[in-house]
């Protein structure tokens, strides 16, 4: 399955996902539509900065899922079909209970009081627009195993670096 | 392995579906004094309000329910547990072995024991039926007074000033949800909910409900009357330990569990409101009766008892209420003792549209013990993690709780 991964240290800090994922879940899906909607389009990425760091956060599929067992309405829920936590707008009735738990501050308020959170695009059957916007590759979305992969091949790589060096 | 789970709320659901996955053979017995399929009582003042229908508060579909195979007996009152027999008896006369038994009662709200609290139209607010009787009694401009300054009394209040009522509340402290908010906090949102109509009277005590056949008015401690046509008792809930009184196992103030959520007695363990567990924050047993505890803890004991070993981290007291658009998140310990170890940072200020924000962090020494956020709530998750962590946090990680950027936060930790 793949997963959406973080390359923090490619990370610019350009907030281009923030715009692409604002758009992906706008009623148009474009730019200039999104601006003009009544209700504006929430973005669910957050890219941020300590001053030496960038990092874009969404939600993390946690394991433990802390906003499945602290949702009272039952909309924070697995979908059995990808895995994926997601939230049912029909049943989310802005308690915020969710948000009071996500250790990750993942979790944002949606338009008619609801909560909205990444849903790994999943209108889209494609990869998430995040992923498609970054143009540092800082998001990924590939399978554990290729991203694992591909960073023993860096490391082996720095190993012969390091050898070279030493010779 | 015959598994038999009492009570049918969170915590019974959560372990019967953790047990589901653990041992799909299982026999699951489920015994409830509900007449209703698992269904979330959180939502009561929602339906209240208006704001959901019935069917939204059965939060799992029939075929969800069927997929589990639970033999669920409705209106099935548990009136003892017999250690070593291992057997469950019920008001019926019946009694139902166990090979693990769960202890998932619950709690129920504490009557009033005034002059007039048995008329008609005095009510609690705790199952779907009580919901469904006050929502007949609605209609606009009828007087209703809330007794208590909880937060169910609060939530029935928005609810029946969103059905139009004249809405009351009376609460015998200085302040308004005393358990979850400081007196700042409190004071605004107080000063939000008279902005929408609501009236409350602090320091005041109802002594008695007045009128013949039905109710008309209630009687202050002061010797005033307001006039009422409904009343509802908020007075918090106490567990529902009633029927193991004579069963050997250890209670408190709830039935105590260990990290397993294990009671003192082999193959029995609870879990939920009826619970007392570890509190990490006070360091010691206590009950934390919300709905996020009680689908842990009901996890986390279904998969003990179906051969896991997982600890619990124990239990902190939390709630999110948002009403009328103004949202608070509070969590651990908001009123500190005033000893020298523990300080507080509170942050005050309006917006550009002249709504209140207000922040205040609990610590002590360098743990963040607990934190009121009203206003602006987005980071209430990531201070949640910071409390429940349990690190002394650094200089660094302080200064930027204040700067409200979430990675900067993980980043640091």
């Amino acid at each position: 399955m793949k997963q959406l991964l973080v390359r923090s240290e490619h990370c610019v800090g350009c907030k281009s996902c923030e715009l692409a994922c604002a758009v992906a879940h706008s009623e148009s899906k474009t730019l200039f539509g999104a601006v003009l909607e009544s209700q504006p389009p929430r973005k669910r990425v957050f890219v941020e900065t300590d001053g030496t760091m960038n990092f874009p956060l969404q939600c993390r599929q946690c394991s433990d899922k802390p906003c499945v067992r602290a949702c009272i309405a039952g909309a924070m829920h697995l979908d059995p079909n990808t895995g994926l936590v997601q939230v049912n707008d029909d049943k989310c009735v802005g308690c915020w209970m969710c948000v009071m738990v996500c250790p990750f501050g993942a979790i944002t308020e949606g338009p008619d009081r609801h909560v909205v959170k990444c849903d790994r695009c999943r209108e889209l059957q494609y990869e998430p627009a995040c992923v498609s916007a970054c143009p540092t590759r800082a998001l990924q979305w590939v399978e554990v195993d290729r991203f694992a992969a591909t960073d023993r091949r860096s490391w082996v790589d720095h190993l012969k670096e390091a050898n070279t060096y030493a010779e | 392995m015959n598994y038999v789970l009492v009570g049918n709320s969170a915590a019974g659901l959560f372990a019967a579906e953790s047990i589901r996955q653990q041992d799909p053979r299982a026999e699951i017995t489920v015994l409830t004094a509900d007449a209703y399929p698992f269904y979330s009582r959180c939502l009561t003042t929602y339906f209240l309000a208006g704001d959901i229908p019935k069917v939204q508060l059965f939060l799992r579909s029939p075929e969800d329910l069927q997929a589990l195979r639970l033999r669920v007996h409705y209106s099935c009152t548990v009136t003892g547990l017999d250690p070593v027999q291992h057997l469950i008896h019920t008001i019926a006369g019946e009694h139902y072995p166990y090979d693990k038994c769960l202890i998932a009662t619950g709690a129920s709200a504490v009557p009033l024991d005034i002059p007039g609290s048995t008329l008609p139209e005095v009510f609690t607010l705790r199952h779907l039926d009580d919901a469904q009787r006050i929502k007949a009694q609605l209609a606009p401009k009828r007087q209703a007074v809330m007794i208590g300054g909880g937060l169910v009394s609060l939530k029935s209040a928005y609810a029946l000033l969103k059905q139009g009522l004249n809405v009351s509340v009376i609460v015998s402290s200085g302040q308004i949800l005393s358990q979850m908010l400081n007196g700042e906090a409190a004071n605004l949102l107080q000063e939000h909910l008279v902005s929408h109509g609501l009236n409350i009277i602090l320091h005041q005590d109802v002594t008695a409900i007045e009128g013949t056949g039905c109710v008309q008015g209630v009687r202050l401690r002061s010797g005033r009357t307001l006039p009422a046509d409904l009343v509802i008792v908020g007075k918090g809930v106490r567990p529902n330990i009633q029927p193991f009184l004579a069963s050997g196992l250890a209670i408190r103030q709830g039935i105590l569990v260990n990290e397993h959520l294990e009671t003192n007695l082999q193959d029995v363990y609870a879990a939920g409101d009826v619970a007392e567990a570890w509190d990490h924050l006070h360091q010691t047993h206590r009950l934390n009766p919300i709905w996020p505890n009680a689908t842990t803890q009901g996890r986390t004991a279904g998969a003990n008892m179906s051969g896991l070993a997982l600890t619990y981290p124990g239990s902190m007291g939390m709630n999110a209420v948002d009403f009328f658009g103004l949202r608070i998140i509070s969590a651990g310990i908001v009123n500190p003792p005033t000893t020298s170890s523990w300080h507080v940072d509170d942050i005050y200020r309006r917006d550009a549209l002249g709504h209140p924000r207000y922040q205040r962090l609990v610590w002590q020494g360098e743990k963040l013990k607990g934190f009121v956020l009203l206003g602006d709530t987005e980071r209430a998750g990531l201070i949640t993690a910071l409390i429940q962590s349990g690190q002394p946090l650094s200089t660094d990680v302080r200064k930027v709780l204040w700067s409200g950027k979430r990675s900067s936060i993980r980043l640091v930790l």
